[in-house]
């Protein structure tokens, strides 16, 4: 497992080299920046309960299993995944105020650490024991730092996003392993009207853009940080396609996507993985595959970050211990089991998964998931949740809807 | 003991309510700051600009220029559009059966009964009940494989999902009880008469249908008219499961605007489509001034 | 109740009456007709109601396909306990703005009719109906917690509901309240009947069906409101938020989402259905 961790082409400067532009503000990931040791305050724990704010994507099903694993208790409230609101209740209703820690996509701290929202990790806290031994492609990076190597995350989940397919409607093998090119959700000409796109403009947009990137069909710096003029041209395209008829509908939710797939009313959709393994769940093994693209994946990740406030709280030691339990084996199988999602220390979860004794099967599931992210992370990708011109994108994506 | 205390608070509470002398502007003052002075706010905000989830405090125009470029106003159009007539079309619908439901229905408990089914979907979240019609109406649903055994077409119906027809199909029945119960309400209380009195006079049924019943249902009318124009301008969940994000409504499209924190963008919205109605009410009475129209719609409203 | 006869004339037969609005209304075409289109659209509004009922027993509740049965999801729902606290918190809250809507739109909706500039009066009290669920949330977002920093809660998510609900609380209020005759009450007090005594034995029996809905609207139009709660929650959930928030979990929740419906709709038919019943039944002995 360890050459994995030791693997050079996992991480950002893979996307850097093909992409050939290095320019990206906002994007450029410090891999070894250098490590700012923030707070040291070690105090006795005044609570056993932990309070979460965050997306439910991070939640286990049941929290009473963090609980008996930590001796803590998760009180988690949840919230959706939209960044905006997210940012909104940090900076302006102050949930730091009652909450101890964060659940959200990689990307706030770029603003909301600077302005101190966020606390900076201290790395070698006694509770977060297996910080040591996490690799640095999750650690560092995009989803827990910022440009100046400043750790404020630690990592969760995170997945390699592309797209689900009914293998023979779409004319690929159907044993999933083939790469799919991203053409067949944009442009396929013979299935027409066949194709759902996310109605998300921070979704689909960059895989649009990304698209027309590899494609040569505009001239686009980062995909997943574009311009005015870049969204235009991303707009205009889109639309040009949209005219073109070949969407079936623009989904929003995870039911949707099950739905769409499972019911055929599509054949190839830009949805979330687990949407396929809910498909298969329900009409048989492997009839629809999440796809390995040609041309490289829309990475992202969850990151768990320490508001301010927690500082004059005296559960420091306790917040620890929950992230340490986020870094270990028993997280880390659930989630690869439930959602087929990766993060730090898989090794672990496999580890965690023989021990308790999981069936053989399910074992080599949350294996698999170390294999397809290692296949994965070989290719380009972007991760970029936090683009400098969010209206005009937001505003050149709404023209392409009401197109 | 305790009950007749109660009872004889609520009494001097009612009696110093009844006067009326203080209620409407004392409730008025709180409305105005809890209401009026949020949504002035807001408006403010359409002048200014935002910047990286910041509002940034320079006044222009520019969210205004933005808002007709890029196509915004053609949510707000749209929405207007289908949520006036779809309260056309629910009024047609509701107004003969309300009628029916008030005074022509001959058993009480089929009354009961009816009125009890019209008000149990109201506690159900309209999602989930939407997102069955998807898997009824898609190209694999039942209605295309029924149509499609019955030889009807050889091909699945695909415009029975995913476009503007299906956003009308999926919005009707959510809003045909909104619309029946104001009209219901009001119908109950006519007295039976004034009917008698208008056969008297020689009047023909369709005579005493739009003299008499029309003009006593009309505030029943007014509050259906809002009680189901106004949900459904908000509608959130029909316009994208329905339409499948092809039929952009004011709803979702703030909230796309919200994402980015673009309070700016939502304002406009808002504002837009409040303009519009306020030009169409205009309208409306510049064009039936000489009959004494929407004047004489608030007449019936005795205001 | 006598006065209230007498106010709504109840001298004709009840077969007489029928007869009546037959002549009027409903000839012999126009009578079917409405009752047909009800039943459509009653129909229409059942189809996926029932069929969600079934598919909450369902193996695969998104297939369509009701098969095989299980009762999977309901050993799932009461296994959890997670989403039990934001549906007791959306009771309550559904009911103080029901029981908070029904106070304060029977003394102002009543007294509105009889003001001299009603229209203004009117219009702003329905204007926030005008606006978008998200605008509005956003626009008491704005005021609540950026200008006047108070600390957000369940009590916001309160005022939020009650700007939503009491406008429709004060229409039906407001439309029974017009199409009263106040000669009643003036003919009361000629007799000695105290203020109390016109309320509630002449008023409140006429206006009982608005204030009743009020009520109810209040209750049903809290119990699932969602966008203006997204933004005034503080760190409150309700239900809807609840459901709204397990969205982004990457599973579904479906199973859940309609096994949960289907008990609401178990719940809420006997209720309201006794409901209507005693309402009719003794409106029915009153006449």
């Amino acid at each position: 497992m360890t050459q994995r961790e030791e693997d050079p082409r996992f991480g950002a400067p893979t996307r850097r080299e093909v992409l050939k532009t290095g320019a990206a503000a906002g994007v450029s990931v410090a891999v070894a920046g250098g490590l700012s040791v923030g707070m040291t305050q070690v105090a006795h724990a005044a609570s056993d309960t932990i309070r979460g704010y965050g997306t439910t994507t991070v939640q286990l099903k049941d929290w009473s299993l963090f609980n008996e694993s930590t001796g803590l208790t998760m009180e988690f409230t949840p919230t959706d995944a939209n960044m905006g609101n997210f940012m909104r209740d940090v900076t302006v209703n102050e949930v730091g105020d009652t909450h101890d820690l964060f659940f959200t996509d990689g990307g706030t701290q770029y603003k909301l650490g600077p302005e101190g929202f966020y606390l900076v990790i201290d790395e070698n806290h006694p509770e977060l024991a297996l910080w040591e031994r996490t690799s640095d492609n999750y650690k560092r990076g995009y989803i827990t730092q910022t440009p100046d190597g400043t750790q404020y995350g630690v990592p969760m989940v995170n997945n390699a996003d592309s797209f689900g397919y009914w293998p023979e409607a779409i004319g690929v093998n159907p044993n999933g392993l083939e790469e799919v090119s991203w053409q067949k959700l944009f442009e396929n000409e013979e299935a027409k009207n066949r194709a759902s796109i996310d109605r998300n403009w921070l979704l689909t947009m960059p895989e649009v853009a990304f698209y027309m990137q590899v494609y040569g069909k505009a001239e686009i710096v980062d995909n997943a940080n574009l311009t005015p003029e870049e969204a235009k041209a991303v707009g205009d395209w889109a639309i040009e396609r949209k005219q073109a008829g070949q969407f079936r509908t623009f989904h929003t939710g995870f039911e949707e996507q099950v739905q769409l797939l499972g019911n055929k009313e599509v054949d190839i959709i830009n949805c979330w993985e687990p949407a396929t393994k809910n498909v298969n769940a329900e009409a048989g093994a492997d009839v629809v595959r999440y796809a390995y693209t040609v041309e490289g994946y829309f990475k992202w990740g969850i990151g768990a970050y320490i508001p301010t406030q927690a500082a004059e709280r005296d559960n420091l030691n306790n917040i620890y211990k929950a992230l340490n339990y986020f870094l270990d084996g028993e997280y880390r199988a659930y989630q690869a089991i439930e959602r087929g999602y990766g993060g730090p220390n898989l090794d672990l979860g496999v580890k965690y998964a023989e021990e308790v004794g999981w069936p053989a099967d399910q074992v080599a599931a949350v294996d698999a998931v170390q294999k397809k992210v290692d296949t994965k992370y070989e290719k380009p990708f972007w991760e970029n949740l936090n683009p400098d011109h969010q209206e005009a994108m937001e505003e050149e994506w709404q023209r392409f809807l009401n197109a | 003991m305790a009950n007749a205390l109660v009872s004889g608070g609520v009494r001097s509470w009612y009696t110093r309510a009844a006067s009326g002398r203080w209620t409407v502007p004392a409730f008025i003052i709180v409305w105005t700051v809890v209401v009026i002075v949020p949504l002035f706010l807001l408006l403010l905000y359409s002048f200014l600009e935002t910047k990286g989830f910041k509002v940034v405090w320079d006044p222009s125009f520019h969210t205004w220029d933005r808002f007709f470029e890029t196509g915004r106003w053609t949510v707000a159009m749209r929405t207007l559009r289908i949520a006036i007539g779809m309260t056309v079309i629910e009024l047609v619908l509701a107004f003969p059966f309300a009628l029916w439901l008030a005074k022509g229905c001959r058993s009480q408990g089929l009354k009961a009964i009816l009125l009890t089914l019209l008000t149990i979907p109201f506690f159900l979240d309209l999602s989930s009940r939407t997102i069955i019609w998807r898997a009824l109406l898609g190209s694999n649903g039942v209605v295309n494989t029924v149509l499609m055994e019955l030889g009807i077409t050889s091909e699945p119906v695909e415009w029975l999902i995913f476009t503007e027809f299906s956003v009308f199909f999926g919005l009707a029945a959510p809003y045909f009880a909104t619309m029946v119960f104001p009209i219901f309400l009001v119908a109950t209380l006519i007295d039976d008469e004034y009917l008698d009195a208008s056969r008297d006079l020689g009047a023909n049924p369709l005579q005493t249908l739009f003299l008499v019943i029309v003009p006593l249902c009309l505030p029943g009318v007014i509050a259906g008219v809002v009680f189901t124009m106004v949900p459904m301008m908000g509608e959130w969940v029909v316009p994208q499961l329905m339409g499948g994000g092809k039929v952009n409504m004011i709803g979702r499209s703030t909230e796309d605007a919200l994402s980015t924190l673009n309070y700016p963008t939502a304002a406009s919205l808002s504002a837009f489509v409040l303009a519009i109605l306020v030009a169409l009410l205009a309208a409306l009475t510049l064009l039936t001034r000489r009959r004494g129209g929407v004047a004489g719609l608030f007449e019936a409203l005795k205001l | 109740m006598s006065a209230a006869d007498a106010h709504a004339g109840r001298r004709l037969g009840r077969a007489q009456r029928l007869r009546l609005w037959e002549h009027a209304v409903y000839a012999p075409i126009w009578r079917p007709l409405a009752a047909w289109i009800g039943l459509v659209l009653i129909v229409l509004t059942y189809i996926p109601l029932v069929w969600l009922v079934v598919m909450s027993f369902s193996d695969r509740p998104l297939s369509g396909i009701p098969h095989p049965l299980t009762l999977r999801w309901y050993d799932e729902l009461f296994a959890t306990s997670a989403w039990i606290e934001p549906m007791t918190d959306s009771l309550w809250l559904a009911l103080a703005v029901g029981v908070c809507c029904v106070l304060i739109s029977v003394p102002v909706g009543r007294a509105i009719p009889r003001l001299r500039r009603r229209g203004g009066v009117l219009l702003i009290t329905l204007l926030p109906l005008f606006v978008p669920g998200l605008t509005m949330g956003a626009a008491l977002f704005l005021f609540i917690r950026s200008y006047m920093h108070f600390k957000l809660g369940m009590w916001s998510v309160f005022v939020g509901h009650m700007v939503w609900a009491l406008p429709f609380a004060f229409l039906l209020v407001i439309v029974l309240a017009t199409r009263f005759d106040h000669r009643l009450l003036e003919a009361a007090e000629d007799l000695g009947a105290s203020a109390w005594q016109r309320f509630w034995q002449i008023e409140f029996p006429i206006m009982r069906p608005g204030i009743v809905g009020a009520g109810l609207f209040g209750f049903i139009l809290s119990f699932n409101e969602l966008l203006r709660s997204i933004f005034l929650r503080g760190t409150e959930t309700t239900m809807p938020i609840y459901t709204w928030a397990q969205a982004s979990s990457h599973q579904s929740n479906v199973p859940i989402i309609f096994g949960l419906a289907s008990l609401i709709f178990g719940v809420t038919l006997p209720i309201i259905g006794t409901f209507f019943w005693i309402l009719f039944s003794r409106t029915d002995r009153g006449r």
